[in-house]
């Protein structure tokens, strides 16, 4: 009892200590040259309405292509650590009528948003991260109302290779033609259009397959397995 | 024109590829592993080439630094870009004749990414994205660890998992603290606005970065996690753990407490954490009974010695601490490979079980005894070279205390190494002989020939570390380097 | 004490929070609700560094007139992209771990020594 008492004590006085520190920084002032110009020029310069979009697929594009890899990699690493498990097989109940019949109905409705959430990432708030996992969602509940419903493995794996692949690709060409890497190398056209903004759609239809693919696969992975 | 973005590209290119053929064409994992990284390792090694005369800078997205992400390849990242590579390279060649772990595509693919993760964190120049690669590297280290899914491999993993990733999330605290008060994310921004900064929130910032680091680079209390994952990964694995994943964290760890946060606390910090990880682990290593367990608490006691060095900060104490840092990873990847080579063809793992191996087994033994005496710093070895230059640089700071805890520990090192080779040459006619696949002895041979070229003529290699810790000992050069110019 | 009190100290709170049921409770999954929310303790922090009083999204459409900083969004859609990246991990190794052992308790695990 002591020892707990004890324990809680460090913790917040450890949490005291970092709140001490962590009250310098400002809140909710005007500050920071970087922040400062992508807010002036950031429109400018990107053709992207969202600015948000403009740093995640631009500015520091370079760590959404790491960011990409990471979620590719948990998925891979998954695949790895969950191959040829077997738990007991437990008799599944198929899932109610209402449930089977509603899940038909808003599957293509969930995958037309998530479209729509990625394809729009530069205009509103949103982009390829929210609009995978959506349509990972509309899988999921897939999963849940056909339980002996499968997504082939192929089917991912050549996807999430082939959006990969072709991100990567996007970056090169933008280091050959313009010398810097995940340069903008497409016309930015007008902002607020939905062709505008060069490589940030295009980039953000790839995230979307991609994430898409990924977040599926783990939930495929993660499902009971029943053999 | 070479660009270090291409080091990056190309394995991500290589690991996607492997996702893509893999469900039609099996087996190719390894094949695409090698020719990748050994692309990178050409890539890296021309990288460091040309750094050496002027530094080589590339900023992604088409604008400068601090507006967009850049990559910095400078003598001292150089010198750790190499070793990376180069381990990274020898570990895929010898997994030419030896089995991955299973499956072994999906294996491969976060063998790749493992090095580029380690490789993004050596050559970046913005702290979030260290961050980022810092995440590559860990998430594919668990996995790699924990692959071979025995009791042993598991616990090590998540061990590693929970450890590191509080670690991690303490680095992005302080991440946030730093981008508070400075408004920029670039390292070298952020380390010439240091004088702006407020005294304790850079204090705190700097412990946070300092833990964060402590876990990768296994210094104690906070290596806990690194026996079991050393014990229970595949051989290979461990090897990667010694000579790229360790190595990777320390470069992090000097980079920023140099060049982001140059506080004067860092020297005595590192030191006493350093020294006391040197002590704990050699003498832990004294008594283990399984020859992993037994490398993998020299390895953590290497790196406390070579972190301790790094604290003392003059130029041949840094000089002394990267010259140990490579002869640490070529030794202990050397030891691990022949391990892995012992494991795959007789499965014994206990120190007693090795008894008469060396003697029945000639090149086996050799390569053994040249690792080994290496790591110990045995005259006329590579070894011996920076074993010499710590102690100097250490007496010629007057740090004696320091001096004999090196001396202690190094005696310890010796007897239990000492006591191994002995089992190795021990006389025993049931000791088995072994097959060695010439394409696995490769890379051992490969380490060894440069243990031997180096420890004959250290001159060779010498002015590279000049070069590096005089890059590492001026941050300033750093500074203008990226936002001067 | 300023404005950012509640939210500064709300971060905080969770992150400490976090690291606490990490380290003191010994089931497996109750570690990684810890690990969570000590990453959610953390994106709470980095959003309010970039807080700018009055602020807006930073979407350029017609209206805006004040926005808030966005380098925190982008570094924290980043960091809960790889929080669900290690969450993913540790949660395939503990199913592993369970198969292995039966038990989700640390204890209970022969090996494991903290």
């Amino acid at each position: 009892m002591i020892k707990k008492v004890l324990i809680i004590l460090l913790f917040v006085l450890l949490g005291l200590s970092l709140y001490s520190v962590v009250k310098y920084n400002t809140f909710g002032e005007d500050k920071t040259v970087v922040a400062r110009h992508y807010i002036d020029y950031g429109m400018k310069e990107t053709g992207s309405q969202n600015i948000v979009t403009a740093v995640v697929v631009l500015y520091r594009g370079f760590d959404t292509l790491g960011e990409v890899t990471v979620l590719f990699l948990a998925a891979t690493a998954l695949g790895a650590l969950l191959h040829g498990l077997r738990f007991k097989s437990k008799e599944k109940e198929p899932s109610s009528l209402i449930v089977s019949t509603a899940a038909r109905y808003i599957f293509p409705l969930i995958i037309l948003f998530g479209t729509y959430v990625f394809v729009h990432g530069h205009l509103t708030p949103g982009g390829g991260f929210p609009g995978g996992v959506i349509i990972a969602s509309a899988f999921l509940l897939l999963f849940l109302a056909y339980t002996q419903k499968e997504v082939s493995e192929k089917t991912l794996s050549l996807t999430e290779g082939t959006a990969g692949i072709l991100y990567v690709i996007t970056g090169l060409l933008g280091l050959v033609m313009l010398n810097s890497f995940l340069a903008n190398f497409l016309p930015k056209g007008i902002p607020g259009k939905l062709l505008s903004a060069g490589i940030i759609p295009l980039i953000y239809i790839l995230i979307g397959f991609k994430v898409g693919a990924e977040m599926t696969g783990v939930l495929r992975n993660l499902k009971e397995e029943e053999k | 024109m070479v660009n270090p973005i291409l080091i990056i590209a190309i394995s991500l290119f290589g690991a996607f590829f492997i996702a893509l053929i893999s469900p039609f064409v099996k087996r190719t994992g390894k094949i695409i592993a090698f020719l990748t990284i050994g692309f990178d390792l050409y890539i890296g090694a021309s990288l460091a080439l040309k750094s050496l005369r002027t530094p080589v800078i590339a900023y992604t997205a088409g604008f400068k630094p601090p507006f967009s992400i850049n990559l910095v390849v400078e003598p001292f990242s150089a010198v750790f870009l190499l070793i990376v590579l180069t381990i990274g390279f020898l570990i895929s060649l010898y997994y030419l004749a030896h089995p991955g772990e299973e499956p072994e595509d999906k294996f491969f693919t976060l063998l790749i990414l493992n090095l580029m993760g380690a490789s993004g964190i050596i050559m970046t120049g913005d702290l979030f994205n260290l961050f980022v690669f810092f995440e590559i590297t860990a998430i594919s280290s668990y996995a790699l660890v924990s692959i071979r899914k025995q009791k042993a491999s598991l616990e090590g993993g998540i061990k590693y998992l929970i450890i590191s990733s509080i670690g991690s999330s303490l680095f992005l605290v302080a991440i946030a603290l730093l981008y508070g008060q400075t408004g920029t994310l670039n390292i070298a921004d952020i380390a010439a606005k240091l004088p702006f900064i407020n005294k304790s929130v850079a204090l705190v910032a700097f412990l946070l970065i300092l833990v964060a680091f402590f876990v990768e680079s296994e210094i104690f209390p906070f290596n806990g996690w690194a026996p079991d994952a050393y014990q229970g990964a595949g051989e290979g694995i461990s090897a990667l753990l010694a000579g790229v994943i360790s190595k990777a964290g320390l470069y992090a760890l000097i980079r920023l407490t140099f060049t982001l946060l140059d506080l004067p606390l860092r020297s005595k910090l590192l030191i006493v954490f350093g020294i006391m990880t040197f002590l704990i682990a050699e003498l832990s290593a004294l008594k283990q009974k399984r020859v992993k367990r037994m490398l993998a608490y020299s390895s953590i006691g290497q790196m406390g010695l070579v972190v301790a060095i790094f604290g003392i900060g003059t130029i041949p104490a840094l000089k002394a601490a990267i010259f140990q840092g490579v002869n640490h990873a070529v030794s202990k990847v050397a030891l691990f490979l022949l391990v892995g080579m012992v494991i795959k063809n007789l499965g014994i793992y206990k120190l007693d079980d090795y008894k008469g191996l060396g003697r029945k087994n000639p090149l086996l033994g050799l390569l053994f005894s040249l690792a080994i005496l290496n790591l110990l710093g045995f005259p006329l070895f590579a070894g011996f070279w920076s074993k010499l230059s710590i102690l100097l640089s250490t007496g010629k700071q007057g740090l004696y205390l320091l001096l004999s805890l090196i001396l202690t520990g190094a005696i310890v090192e010796v007897y239990y190494y000492v006591r191994f080779m002995k089992i190795l040459y021990e006389r025993n006619e049931e000791a088995s002989h072994l097959e060695i696949h010439l394409l696995e002895a490769i890379p051992i041979i490969a380490m060894a020939a440069f243990i031997i070229i180096i420890g004959v003529n250290p001159g060779l290699i010498t002015p590279l570390f000049e070069k590096a810790s005089e890059a590492i000992f001026m941050k300033f050069s750093y500074i203008n380097l990226v936002i001067g110019g | 004490m300023n404005g950012g009190a509640m939210f500064y100290g709300a971060a905080i709170a969770l992150i400490i929070g976090g690291i606490m049921i990490a380290a003191t409770k010994r089931n497996l999954i109750k570690i990684i609700i810890g690990l969570n929310i000590m990453e959610t303790g953390v994106n709470l922090l980095l959003i309010t560094t970039g807080y700018i009083s009055g602020g807006t999204a930073p979407i350029m459409n017609k209206t805006w007139t004040k926005v808030v900083d966005p380098i925190p969004q982008a570094l924290v859609l980043t960091a809960i992209v790889i929080g669900v990246a290690v969450t993913a991990m540790a949660l395939s190794i503990v199913v592993r771990i369970y198969e292995k052992n039966n038990s989700l308790d640390i204890r209970k695990i022969k090996e494991m020594r903290w």
